[in-house]
């Protein structure tokens, strides 16, 4: 009971310490998503997302939803797509000089996600759903010009073991929902199998007592599971403000 | 300090090792939108993904490579849209599989000999005058009973319900009735759930109903393991008295489940023609032009672990009689109702 009680408080350790910096950010712009399971094909429209980022002393808490809506190449189906995601992440000061910080450490990242094509009949939609452990980091720059201050931040991160979800290649979501036929959908994922990063620059401005982030937001979220094929790619425009 | 160097040189170093390991994750298929583009992007999609292969090999020699070499030259770089849907239908045809279809907004590309080719063995207006006026309407089940006491409910999709609910409130109606004739001809389906909604209350204990498995890979070969598949009892009304379901060839996909269902029940009676079919559970997915292909992904059999994608043979086989037709009698009906006399 008492190591239960341990365990919490120091999952709950980050939460109750002091915030740093919380930063709010939406993007907007381009979005290419592929599911084999629905379509051989890539879909590509307009994504768009929306992040709350919390920095802690060594401790970053990421928590994102993004949407999607896309057109396969003819222009005739519809489809849409989002997830939603929580990383936490624990950063070491791995470099520091007068203008340049560097911060890098392991993460873990929850994420449940649905991929919607409008026209398919018993497979309307596929789910991405996945736990892993892998890494971040996090670069920290004062760019000075004219004697102005302008900080440059540069955010990656990336998956590298973990558990996915996936549905067999050609298995039914009515066999495994309602007549509870699962085969091999819990799936050991790994960089080989689940290639993904999300990276994002930004630079800062002052806006009063906070400060105004614009930068690029670059998502990259890639699977091959059980012979099915999925991308997700997402470039973005990104405003955030901190506080 | 060197030390902290080493460190960001490190990770530098992991993150270039990780984009040149991290190959993406892109599209395989042909993807140009020309004759050979399409021809080549459908038989590769159903190549991969359709689930009969050996099956329509065993019953109908249909061998998908020798399809291809013969339909590929019937490709040229210069057919319009018209003629590379009907090349491609054609191709598609082989398989004479009903849930196999092209989908173009000009057209629907299938093979429909299954009930084509056969006497429908059904009047909706003969068989709607056995309902008169005054049936009663519960979702799908259009019922009422028959002057000797006989009910007969029409079932014309299982698109839409029923509901057990519904079931469980017409089998009150019909308790008094010494028999029940199901009339499921012309029924082309619709949701399982329904299907199996309905044969849900006519057995009264857990039951085997068949199996199912599908493609884990892209070989003809590659399948999951048969998992079974068992109905439950209904919670509401059980009916213990004669069943008669009344079969013809358009009885297809989830009808044809049901009459495979109900082929288990004892005290039920499958008569009139063989179903149509349709026992794959169908997937929809692509070709470059952005035309839709619907094929079997599914494979499901009975409880004997036999196909039923060719239909159900019926316990009692009744053709519609050309006298009767003058009468305006169906003839499968008062087979049906002879049965339970």
């Amino acid at each position: 009971m008492s190591k239960a009680i341990i365990t919490l408080c120091l999952i709950l350790f980050p939460f109750i310490t002091y915030a740093q910096e919380k930063t709010y950010y939406l993007g907007i712009g381009s979005a290419n998503v592929m599911d084999t399971y629905l379509s051989p094909y890539s879909y590509k429209g307009f994504g768009m997302s929306v992040t709350r980022e919390v920095q802690y002393s060594h401790t970053l808490h990421t928590l994102s939803l993004s949407a999607s809506s896309i057109e396969n190449k003819a222009g005739n189906v519809d489809a849409y797509s989002g997830d939603i995601r929580y990383g936490i992440a624990h950063q070491f000061d791995i470099y520091q000089a007068d203008n340049l910080t560097v911060k890098a450490g392991p993460m873990g990242t929850m994420m449940l996600g649905c991929a919607y094509n409008t026209r398919n009949g018993n497979n309307p939609a596929n789910v991405h759903s996945s736990l892993m452990a892998g890494a971040s980091a996090r670069i920290d720059y004062d760019l000075h010009i004219c004697g102005r201050s302008f900080p440059l931040q540069y955010v990656i991160d990336f998956p590298l073991i973990g558990i996915a979800y996936s549905p067999n290649y050609g298995q039914a979501y009515y066999e495994e929902f309602v007549l509870g036929n699962s085969d091999h959908n819990i799936v050991f994922a790994y960089t080989g199998n689940t290639p993904s990063l999300r990276q994002r620059l930004t630079v800062a401005f002052p806006a009063g007592k906070h400060q105004l982030r614009v930068g690029y937001l670059g998502q990259y979220d890639q699977s091959s599971y059980n012979n099915l094929r999925y991308h997700s790619y997402s470039h973005q425009f990104v405003i955030g403000l901190t506080m | 300090m060197n030390h902290r160097i080493a460190s960001v040189h490190c990770i530098i170093t992991i993150l270039f090792s990780l984009f040149t390991l991290a190959s993406c994750i892109d599209e395989e298929y042909p993807a140009d939108n020309t004759p050979e583009g399409n021809f080549e992007a459908l038989w590769r999609l159903m190549d991969e993904h359709y689930c009969f292969f050996d099956y329509k090999q065993q019953t109908l020699s249909a061998d998908w490579n020798e399809i291809h070499t013969r339909y590929r030259q019937k490709i040229s770089p210069n057919m319009n849209n018209e003629q590379l849907f009907e090349v491609l239908t054609g191709m598609l045809g082989e398989l004479r599989d009903g849930h196999v279809n092209l989908g173009a907004s000009f057209n629907y590309g299938r093979n429909w000999s299954w009930w084509e080719d056969y006497p429908e063995n059904y009047y909706d207006s003969i068989a709607r005058s056995y309902l008169g006026r005054d049936y009663y309407i519960a979702s799908a089940l259009h019922y009422k009973v028959l002057d000797d006491n006989i009910g007969y409910v029409r079932i014309s999709s299982f698109d839409n319900g029923p509901g057990s609910g519904n079931v469980s409130d017409m089998l009150h109606q019909l308790l008094a009735c010494r028999g029940l004739i199901i009339d499921v001809r012309n029924n082309g389906g619709g949701q399982l759930t329904n299907a199996h909604n309905l044969a849900s209350h006519f057995i009264s204990q857990r039951t085997l109903i068949g199996y199912n498995y599908h493609k884990t890979g892209k070989g003809h070969n590659d399948f999951s393991t048969p998992e079974p598949e068992y109905l439950e009892p209904a919670n509401g009304i059980i009916w213990q008295k004669p069943v008669v379901v009344i079969t013809n060839r358009q009885c297809y996909s989830a009808t044809n489940d049901f009459v495979k269902c109900m082929h288990t029940v004892p005290n039920a009676t499958l008569l009139g023609d063989q179903t149509g079919g349709g026992s794959g559970m169908p997937f929809t997915q692509e070709i470059p032009n952005g035309w839709s292909v619907r094929y079997s992904a599914v494979v499901s059999l009975d409880a004997n672990r036999q196909h039923t994608e060719f239909g159900i043979q019926p316990d009692t086989v009744v053709s519609f009689s050309p006298s009767d037709l003058q009468r305006r009698k169906d003839t499968l009906i008062e087979a049906a109702r002879q049965l339970m006399k």
